[in-house]
């Protein structure tokens, strides 16, 4: 009978060491299906669209200002940089092709002007001809 | 304190503490049978300490055996 009086002692005692087990487990594991949360919310938007390649933060990291949260895939960017340089480096050679062609057409026209100064000269070269055969008929007429 | 997920009995939700509670108490009504008809109600005394004791031990050893 001596030892019964520390059994309703114990029991509370581990009554209560359950509790602090129950009230831990809560605590640390909260569960719910009805929760809303509390905490400021920022959407965080990417000035260029694409797919993530890389993800540098885990759920409920604590970051800062200017951590590196997640990268977007480079690639269809650096297809379209390579793209553009390409449509360069053919609009460049489309305009030395270009000034090409308008040298090209400079000669000529040079060469066009100088066949007009023979042919002018050969007009007056015919046309004194002429006069001075003509005056030659006259007068042996 | 924050409520473990409710338990759907018949269409109706129930949460997980008052589960455990009621759990408790009819094991504790059942260990009370037991004690009594074995003729050991005695070591429990004083029985509001006891009883409330033996409550509270089943009410947290379900919650943690069912819901933890």
């Amino acid at each position: 009978m001596g030892a019964s009086r520390f059994i309703a002692p114990c029991l509370a005692a581990a009554a209560l060491a359950l509790g602090i087990a129950v009230l831990l487990r809560v605590v640390r594991n909260p569960e719910t299906d009805d929760a809303i949360v509390m905490a400021d919310m920022i959407d965080v938007v990417p000035q260029v669209s694409g797919t993530i390649s890389e993800l540098h933060v885990a759920d409920n990291q604590a970051v800062a200002e200017g951590d590196l949260l997640f990268v977007v895939d480079p690639r269809p960017y650096e297809f379209a940089v390579q793209r553009a340089r390409a449509e360069v480096a053919r609009i460049d050679g489309e305009i030395d092709v270009t000034e090409r062609r308008i040298e090209g057409q400079e000669f000529a026209v040079a060469a066009a002007q100088a066949a007009v100064r023979r042919a002018e000269a050969q007009l007056r070269n015919s046309s004194d001809s002429l006069e001075r055969i003509s005056h030659c008929c006259r007068r042996s007429s | 304190m924050t409520l473990a997920p409710s338990v759907n009995i018949l269409g109706s939700f129930f949460p997980a503490w008052l589960i455990s509670t009621v759990t408790g108490l009819v094991l504790t009504a059942i260990v009370r049978q037991l004690l009594v008809a074995t003729d050991t109600a005695h070591y429990l005394r004083p029985a509001g300490v006891g009883y409330a004791s033996v409550a509270f031990l089943l009410i947290f050893a379900t919650w943690l055996v069912a819901f933890g």
